[in-house]
């Protein structure tokens, strides 16, 4: 089963990358309003809103 | 808004608590407003909480600047400390996002990996099986330990006061699975359960963080109230007027109080004479006359003119301060409730330990080796771990919550819910509770020849748009009749007797409301039919306004206007369902006998008690809780002021209007901010229709275990089988929680008035 050998390592590494993605987002504050952002493109006009933790 | 322009100049943040946003274009509104001062750095608003976060420059602008532009655009706001306040919360939420997150992922991938460890038995090769195995237990190993640590902590803290708390099974469940794991791969047996050690941590987490974010908003929300509420002061020094922080003032300080404001501290009145609003500290709730040297107590409100008070006692040394101990020691004797969960986890640990060594023993004696026995012993506690049961209360309690929320009410806790379905006895408070809270025209007297609407009119000219509580109470009636109030000048204010309107030559026009003090001044009299119903209103009562007219026409008293608390419109028909859920209920007052008596007999309660003070009524919440039976009965305090701080910490369940002073809304378990006090039947209902979710969720769970324990203990248990049962345990009990959201009170006024 030699292609496990190289697809689970693969696989892993693969979810690794998410999963580090994922903590990120959370880190910076993407999860901590989850009703806001939905709407706010209505109402925003060109300028980019600031992210709601600030930098 | 140039950043890079900005970059050298040093950079103040503050936060502002903002209330009185509907939707997001509120949200944008603000951050607009606030982005375009002179000085403004950056400005965002979050809708979640309610809270908007600047950064500026403090040479050009200073917070106070930023808080009334966010006023002048109809919200309401006030600075807080984003540091203390937001951080830490903020930190906490996150990490237990992460840990689900986390715990999510490796749960899915180590039961895919099990899945094909169950199903491909004929065609994996052993070496492969045996890495495959390896591999889970290794995706294993962050579930069980850093995801878990809330678990590990619960566990370790609970075993610490010798209580064994739902984290203890938990924790037995997860960690044994592991452990046998790895016993079982290195003995090359079936028995492997990793998928089932990180299945036990991700759904028990996911519980967890939905019932710890259902009470951070509730929380929220209520931190909004009390952080809107002033807490800084006008001190006058020899440059004029500062305002600083009312808890800065010292002994000998000069204050100056507008009306309509809250006095900071307690004090002295050093220039002026008014009158004071101290319902939110005695209960009684008519304004009383306070002027020069005589004392004043701090967080009661200024309501007619402008005075000047010297500081006698520092805030936290006032009145306030005395009734916040009160508190403190209410809050200590509080009897504490077991939660049903952890009553039943107390029971159960012991119990899925002792079938586990049971099953152990019979093993032996039947002769089995003894690795086959540890397996075996360990695949029960395994399957009795309590999956089901770690989700049964928080995923009801959150469902809960959430339809509460949706007519008015918030839960400060879970815990609330399950003890507010226990409730037995409700003792209410009448100003605020039982009753508007505000003063309402309660009948109009005219005298002959005069009709109720010129009376009303008259009376409303002559208050104009004071905000002495009789002068909203007589515009208010005036605007419901439709009156078109006409304007008099000049008006002279008299604390106490009333108020003159119209110039004081000798021959002009004068209208006069006021008591009859006033009119006696004034020299004119009362006729004698007019006596005869203010003596009736008083013995009601009720607070008497008299309107006369003097000049040229000569001096004549036009009628008279009768004002109450008038219980709220809904009060007879929620005291009737409390009654019929059956809930003893009983009033409970610091006022005068006169006004509690009319106002248990206009709402239908039976029971009374009126002059209360605040220690008087934590007793009486004691009493209660003790009386006729020999269980002690749960108790359920209403009210909103700061004299029913102390009772509402010390009942089991504590529900304080959202309208109320900060320290009841502190002390409360339950902010009702609907108007109504059928809010209170709803809660109890709701309350109990959660419990019982939460008592047939258990039996689920506990079903689970009478069928797998008994399984696992004669070996038969394959752990495929043990991780699908578990699962749909799991689903089944989350199914039935959130039937909550559906929810319906029995009463029919309810879904009108969403929050």
């Amino acid at each position: 089963m030699s292609f496990l050998e190289i697809t689970i390592p693969a696989t892993l590494l693969l979810a690794g990358v998410l999963v580090w993605l994922v903590l990120r987002a959370v880190r910076r504050g993407e999860f901590d309003d989850f009703e806001g952002p939905a709407q706010r493109h209505v109402f925003d006009d060109d300028r980019c809103p600031e992210r709601p933790d600030g930098p | 808004m140039t950043t890079a322009a900005l970059q050298d100049v040093p950079l103040a943040e503050t936060g502002l608590q903002l209330d009185g946003l509907r939707c997001t274009g509120c949200v944008h509104r603000v951050e607009q407003a606030l982005r375009a001062l002179p000085g403004v750095a950056s400005a965002s608003v979050s809708y979640a909480t309610h809270r908007a976060w600047v950064q500026y420059e403090r040479k050009r602008i200073d917070a106070p600047a930023l808080v009334a532009c966010v006023q002048s655009l109809g919200y309401a706001a006030a600075p807080y400390d984003p540091e203390t306040v937001d951080r830490p919360a903020r930190a906490h939420a996150r990490q237990a996002l992460m840990r689900l997150l986390v715990s999510s992922f490796l749960a899915a991938n180590v039961m895919l990996v099990s899945l094909a460890l169950y199903f491909g038995t004929g065609s994996i090769d052993e070496t492969t099986r045996r890495a495959l195995r390896w591999l889970a237990i290794a995706l294993s190993v962050p579930s069980v330990t850093w995801c878990a640590v809330p678990f590990w902590r619960g566990a370790w803290a609970g075993l610490r006061r010798r209580k064994l708390t739902l984290d203890v099974p938990v924790v037995l469940g997860f960690g044994t699975s592991f452990v046998v794991s790895i016993a079982g791969t290195l003995a090359e047996t079936t028995h492997v359960f990793a998928d089932s050690a990180s299945m036990i941590v991700f759904l028990i987490l996911l519980g967890r963080t939905l019932e710890g974010s259902a009470r951070a908003r509730a929380a929220s929300a209520v931190e909004r109230f009390v952080r809107l509420a002033p807490e800084t002061a006008q001190r006058r020094t020899a440059h004029g007027l500062e305002t600083v922080p009312a808890a800065s003032l010292g002994v000998g300080d000069l204050v100056v109080v507008a009306p309509g404001q809250a006095i900071p501290a307690d004090g002295r009145i050093a220039r002026g004479a008014t009158e004071v609003d101290e319902s939110l500290v005695s209960g009684e709730s008519q304004p009383v006359v306070r002027s020069v040297t005589e004392s004043v107590m701090g967080g009661t409100r200024n309501v007619l003119a402008e005075i000047e008070v010297i500081v006698t006692a520092r805030v936290g040394a006032g009145t306030l301060a005395r009734i916040a101990a009160l508190l403190e020691r209410a809050q200590a004797e509080r009897p504490h409730v077991q939660r049903l969960v952890d009553r039943i986890s107390g029971v159960f640990a012991p119990a899925v330990l002792l079938a586990a060594g049971a099953t152990a023993v019979a093993w032996v004696l039947a002769g089995a080796p003894a690795i086959e026995v540890a397996l075996i012993a360990a695949s029960v506690l395994i399957v009795a771990c309590p999956c089901a049961l770690g989700l049964a209360t928080p995923v009801a309690i959150v469902a809960a919550i959430g339809r509460a929320a949706g007519f008015g009410v918030l839960f400060k806790s879970g815990a609330a819910v399950e003890r507010c379905a226990r409730v037995e006895v409700a003792l209410l408070d009448k100003t605020g509770t039982l009753t508007e809270g505000r003063l309402s025209v309660a009948e109009i007297v005219p005298s002959d020849g005069m009709d109720v609407a010129s009376v009303l009119a008259a009376a409303a000219a002559v208050e104009g748009a004071s905000t002495h509580p009789i002068a909203a109470a007589i515009r208010e009636a005036a605007e419901r009749a439709g009156i078109v109030v006409a304007e008099v000048t000049p008006r002279h204010v008299v604390p106490g007797q009333g108020v003159v309107a119209g110039s004081a030559q000798s021959d002009a026009l004068q209208l006069l409301v006021g008591s009859r003090a006033l009119l006696a001044e004034h020299g004119i009299s009362v006729e004698p039919e007019l006596s005869e119903s203010a003596r009736k209103a008083a013995d009601r009562g009720e607070s008497l306004a008299f309107i006369a007219r003097k000049g040229a026409g000569g001096k004549r008293a036009l009628g008279l206007i009768g004002l109450a608390d008038l219980p709220r419109a809904d009060a007879a028909k929620a005291v009737r369902r409390l009654t019929d859920l059956g809930i003893e209920v009983a009033l409970v007052s610091g006022d005068h006998h006169a006004a509690v008596a009319e106002a248990a007999a206009r709402a239908g309660i039976g029971e009374y008690r009126a002059e209360v003070s605040p220690a008087a009524k934590v007793k009486e919440v004691g009493a209660r809780r003790i009386a006729g039976t020999n269980a002690p009965r749960t108790v359920l305090v209403a009210g909103d002021g700061v004299n029913d701080a102390a009772a509402l910490a010390a009942a089991d369940v504590g529900v304080a209007f959202a309208r109320g002073a900060d320290v009841a809304i502190h002390a409360a378990d339950i902010i009702v901010h609907a108007p109504r006090l059928g809010a209170l039947a709803d809660t109890v209902e709701i309350a109990r229709a959660t419990l019982g979710r939460i008592r047939e969720n258990l039996a689920l769970a506990l079903l689970y275990n009478a069928v797998a324990v008994p399984l696992a203990a004669m070996g038969f248990l394959h752990p495929l089988s043990a991780a699908i049962a578990m699962g749909l345990s799991s689903l089944a009990v989350t199914a039935n929680s959130l039937r909550l959201l559906g929810w319906r009170s029995s009463s029919s006024d309810l879904g009108t008035e969403r929050a």
